[in-house]
């Protein structure tokens, strides 16, 4: 749109913001250039600008863009409340803000405004701002589709002609196709104008409309028959007609990649249980189960997470890091972060753990004491000063934290769990038992409680004491090797009649606290 | 061309009248009051023949007072918090009226206790907490009531953050008495939800199941996507492992004390832990045997079903209940269960957030289950963060109709979309409840626009009690709300068609027969309904089965199929009151073969 036609259509976006009214829908019903006149009227009328729920917010705010030529008003960026907002997260959005105000024509400063917005979840701004972008920039697929993103957490049904107006804005089906030889970019816009469209089936399934989705899929099957994520989507219509065979083929052509693995294997399970095929389909639920669900990528879902900023988008990446095995990674984001954020406890607890994990034991210390001077009954700092004095060998002191962990949680199993490994230590069999049984109460799915109990008792000379939860540790982790062993030897034992035997703690079981690395107990970090 | 009085008629009916006045202001009425103001649904949605007023708010006329504590205090964003407190409905006295029990979070340090309220000959609530044994401080969260020691009186299990415990009832008349039976074996330290009562392994003694949320750590930070504080979701914690208590009453010889054996890991419940929050117990393979459906906060939904050797096998998603149609896990919270499309098949309805679809799992074949949310109509509605959820009849014409409270987690950007007497701090969270019929072949239409009483302000509900607190035939509702009194709604739709009431007892047992399924007969229409108080969320319901007939005076059967898979059947009858339908006396049944 040139700059002449964008200005003819210049409305504040602020003021339509404020002035969202009960219910504009009936508007829809009045023709265009009359219900321009009613919309002047009634925002005159009203002058009210307080808060209506989110569903009522955003056709008004099209429909007032789509007639802002009637009010004249130069576009200026909503009013936002920051009361308890980030300032890291206030400081791009008033970034962006000021982008726009420096250019209220520009799509592109429109466009980073709504993106800003939309990363952080002020949904109806956003909303409002892609659409002054679409109006900037109507053959771009991208505003109507983050739009569609932005409504979608709402009101998914809302979500559809704005997907809808994305797909018609890409090229035509078979026309960007990824091929060997087409360049990055060119992939990745193909890349991009599938997922729009096959987030828009998908949507069409969600919302129980399989027959808006079915031709246009089968269309995009014929141009990308090798596409997982569609076969996954006409695998699920069909499970949804009944068409069980039909399901099953599509699963089959859908492939494996990662997003893929969990649902190829539910909907097998599903489909297979349909068919009486009860062993199948439990072979399925269980393969299913081992695998972790990946959602597909989004269109533009690198460019927002770009833009997310603030502390819990940096607790997170670190956090991301340690899971992902980068303590040393995850400490340089968490030196940055405690320097910009020294008041939260969270920052130094997780730089207190990939210290820990790093076996530098007195930095650690050093982050966690930073912890607990905020936040004094902080159960996850005082379980991880319990850690830090475990791994020195130092269990007295050990014990004494993981004590005070459970003064603030009682139900913590891991610090439970450790208390029995440091009371083991200690020489202390029937302290470390009584913390087992405990830990245990906590959670009573956890194999690893089951098993140490179990091994304790028996190593005491607790035969069927230490057999019963053994027995009880292999229900939960029936192949594991360890508990197999013990069983095993117990039947041996038994067999030669050394019932009653006590054999030495300091075995094939060595303990070691949850906390640090192998998972004994529900790894806490 | 464009008509300016057509267009003025279409504004008006969302809020052209405030408009005029020069806004749309909100009109505050007393909280509680029968006279809530009437409000405007989004106007895309609502349908111009907005349905019949079904409800009054009867609260302060019955005499009920109960103000909920939240608890916590100095630490705002604890989790617990925002999962609210739970209730029930229990004939503690067994005079034929239903008493109420509300349970409050405010925990040891608070000056607000648990309340019992007893129901006189009048239909007047009489707290008769004090003394009772049942006037606890407590983080308490959810509630069930039944008769786990088979002496005619039922008794109490509360679930709390970090405890759970079991009050046998030992009322003499109209005085209540419940002891708590610390030595049971009742042993939970884990944050207890939803849970309710079943006799899995048909000894005809009632155990327990038992629904653990996460492992919370209270000193976790958490923050919505613009980094302001706020309460944590599950997916922070890992979540915990459902209970299974067996009740070992029927194998000792004089059933006392009364003992119940945790059983979890043996059952095989706890291969798959999950932030649990609601619960419901029915036969859903078609074996006459009863399973577990567990609703997992933000995980697929669990469906345990029974293997009758004391196991259980884990099978939602072999039964398309786990999640939804694409496959996504949602925050599956409160579980309302019925015959929304009158297959004969019951069908199951899970609360969830805004930003998810609650959604309606029809039964197509037995056992197998689709998201069917959209045929439902669930969507065409407005959307909250969902709750307690009842699926009944509410008009009595025959076909049940669905409740659910609402009230969100966390703040969004968005006020309350309904007048609200929160304070600052809650009233973000603040939603409206809504109710919707079901227009007699599957379709749900949401009346709530003419419910003011009921959906007309907004809180942050959790708890919804369903029960025919005045024995008149109509079903009536309460709700518990965080931070708020009770609410207490009274049946008053119009035109409410003929019922029946279904009470069933073993008399070897001397109890409500927990877990048996009643089919009812008119003409060629069949409906089906439990004894079962246990669904919803954190709470207990009448436990008695009820029916609306619509224009029909008369029923023509009613099969009962007891918890040990017995069918009898019995004649038809008068509708409009209460039968009782004793073990022995029917006409039995041979078992239909072709479970699944």
């Amino acid at each position: 749109m040139n700059r002449k036609a964008a200005k003819t259509q210049r409305r504040s976006v602020s003021d339509i913001h404020k002035c969202r009214l009960c219910s504009f829908a009936p508007l829809r019903l009045i023709s265009t250039r009359s219900g321009a006149i009613l919309a002047v009227l009634v925002l005159a009328a009203s002058g009210c600008g307080r808060p209506v729920s989110r569903e009522a917010a955003y056709e008004p705010l099209a429909l007032s863009l789509k007639h802002a030529d009637m009010l004249g008003d130069p576009p200026a960026p909503p009013k936002l409340d920051f009361v308890d907002v980030d300032r890291a997260v206030v400081a791009a959005i008033q970034r962006a803000e000021e982008g726009v105000r420096k250019n209220p024509d520009s799509a592109d400063a429109w466009g980073k405004l709504g993106m800003v917005l939309l990363a952080h979840e002020f949904d109806e701004a956003a909303a409002a701002c892609l659409a002054q972008t679409e109006i900037l920039q109507p053959d771009e697929p991208r505003w109507p589709f983050l739009q569609g993103m932005a409504v979608l957490r709402w009101r998914p049904g809302d979500a559809v002609p704005l997907l809808e107006r994305a797909v018609k804005r890409l090229p035509p089906l078979g026309t960007s196709a990824a091929t060997e030889s087409a360049s990055l970019s060119e992939a990745q816009k193909a890349a991009g104008a599938s997922a729009i469209r096959l987030r828009l089936f998908e949507l069409y399934v969600e919302l129980d409309r399989p027959k808006d989705a079915e031709a246009p899929l089968r269309q995009f099957l014929k141009t990308d028959p090798e596409n997982g994520r569609a076969h996954l989507i006409a695998a699920r219509i069909a499970l949804r007609g009944g068409r069980l065979e039909e399901c099953l083929r599509e699963v089959e052509l859908a492939g494996y990649a990662r997003p893929a693995q969990k649902p190829v294997h539910e909907l097998r399970a599903e489909a297979f249980s349909r068919q009486g095929r009860k062993t199948d389909a439990e072979a399925e639920r269980r393969m299913a189960a081992g695998v972790a669900q990946v959602a597909w990528p989004g269109p533009y879902d690198d460019d927002l997470d770009s833009l997310r900023t603030g502390l819990k988008v940096a607790l997170s990446r670190a956090d991301r890091y340690y899971v992902n095995g980068k303590p040393q990674a995850s400490i340089d984001v968490l030196n940055d972060v405690v320097k910009e954020y020294p008041e939260s406890e969270w920052a130094w607890i997780l730089l207190g753990r990939a210290q820990i994990k790093l076996r530098r034991l007195d930095e650690a210390q050093a982050s966690l004491e930073k912890a607990l001077a905020i936040s004094p009954k902080s159960a996850d700092a005082l379980f991880r000063m319990g850690v830090v004095h475990f791994v020195r060998g130092e269990y007295a002191e050990a014990a004494e934290w993981y004590r005070k962990v459970i003064e603030q949680k009682a139900d913590h199993p891991v610090a439970l769990y450790n208390l029995g490994q440091c009371a083991r230590h200690l020489k202390q069999p029937d302290v470390a038992a009584d913390y087992f049984r405990q830990a245990i109460a906590c959670a009573p799915d956890n194999f690893e409680l089951l098993f140490a109990l179990g091994a304790l008792l028996a190593d005491e000379g607790k035969t069927e004491e230490g057999r019963r939860y053994l027995e009880q540790a292999k229900k939960l982790s029936p192949r594991d090797p360890r508990v197999l062993e013990r069983l095993y030897e117990l039947d041996r034992r038994g067999a030669k009649g050394e019932e009653g035997e006590s054999r030495p703690t300091d075995g094939t079981h060595e303990p070691r606290p949850a906390g640090t690395s192998t998972p004994q107990a529900r790894p806490a970090d | 061309m464009f008509d300016l009085r057509n267009a003025l008629i279409l504004v008006g009916f969302s809020c052209l009248t405030p408009l005029l006045a020069g806004g749309c202001a909100d009109s505050q009425t007393p909280d509680g009051s029968d006279s809530a103001p009437s409000f405007s649904l989004d106007a895309r949605t609502a349908d111009p023949i907005a349905g019949p007023k079904l409800f009054v708010d009867a609260t302060g006329e019955l005499g009920i007072d109960c103000v909920h504590d939240p608890g916590f205090s100095g630490a705002p964003y604890a989790m617990p918090r925002i999962v609210g407190s739970g209730g029930g409905v229990l004939d503690f006295d067994n005079d034929g009226r239903l008493d109420l029990y509300l349970l409050q979070n405010g925990g040891d340090a608070s000056k607000s206790t648990s309340r019992l309220y007893r129901q006189d000959d009048t239909g007047k609530f009489v707290d008769v907490s004090a003394g009772s044994g049942l006037d606890l401080k407590v983080q308490g969260m959810g509630f069930a009531a039944g008769d786990v020691d088979n002496d005619g009186r039922v008794d109490v299990l509360i679930t709390e953050y970090g405890r759970s415990r079991l009050f046998l009832n030992q009322s003499d008349g109209a005085k209540p008495k419940f002891v708590a039976a610390s030595d049971a074996g009742i042993e939970n330290r884990m944050w207890g939800t939803s849970c309710c009562f079943v006799d899995y392994d048909r000894d005809g003694w009632l155990d327990i199941v038992l629904v653990n949320y996460v492992d919370y750590d209270p000193s976790r930070w958490c923050a919505d996507a613009r980094g302001r504080q706020e309460f944590c979701g599950p997916d922070n914690f890992p979540g915990r492992v459902t209970k299974l208590f067996r009740n070992l009453s029927g194998r000792a010889t004089n059933h006392k004390p009364i003992r119940f054996e945790d059983v979890t890991v043996a059952a095989g419940l706890a291969t798959h832990p999950g932030p649990g929050l609601g619960v419901f117990c029915a036969d859903f393979s078609g074996d006459r045997w009863p399973d577990i459906f567990v609703a997992n906060d933000g995980k697929p939904n669990h469906l345990w079903i029974n293997q009758k050797d004391g196991t259980f096998k884990e099978e939602g998603l072999l039964s398309g209940i786990s999640t939804n149609a694409m496959g996504k896990a949602e925050a599956n919270m409160g579980i309302a269960v019925g015959d929304v499309d009158g297959n004969g098949l019951f069908d199951v309805f899970v609360t969830h957030l805004t930003s998810e679809t609650h959604t309606m799992w029809m039964q197509d074949t037995r056992g197998f289950f689709q998201d069917r949310t959209v045929a439902a109509g669930v969507t065409a509605a407005w959307r909250g963060t969902g709750f307690g959820t009842i699926m009944a009849d509410f008009d009595n014409n025959g076909a049940v109709d669905l409740a659910l409270v609402n009230g969100k987690v966390e703040r969004g950007e968005s006020g309350p979309d309904a007048p609200t007497k929160l304070d600052a701090f809650w009233s973000p969270y603040a939603e409206r409840n809504q109710v919707l019929l079901n227009d007699g072949r599957g379709g749900l239409r949401d009346v709530s626009a003419a419910n003011a009483p009921f959906s007309g302000l907004a809180a942050v509900s959790r708890g919804l009690i369903c029960a025919d607190l005045d024995n008149d035939g109509g079903l009536d509702l309460v709700v518990t709300r965080i931070a708020q009194g009770v609410a207490v709604y009274r049946n008053v739709a119009p035109n409410r068609g003929h019922w029946l009431r279904v009470r069933a007892v073993d008399p070897a047992l001397h109890r409500d027969a927990y877990g048996a399924e009643i089919h009812l007969r008119v003409g060629e229409r069949k409906q089906m309904s439990w004894i079962n108080p246990g669904y919803s969320y954190l709470c207990s319901n009448d436990p008695r089965a009820h029916f609306g007939l619509g224009a029909a005076e008369r029923y023509d059967a009613l099969t009962i199929i007891w918890p040990d898979g017995v069918e009898e059947s019995f004649p038809g009858g008068a509708a409009d009151r209460e039968v009782v339908l004793r073990r022995g006396e029917g006409q039995l049944v041979q078992p239909a073969a072709g479970a699944r």
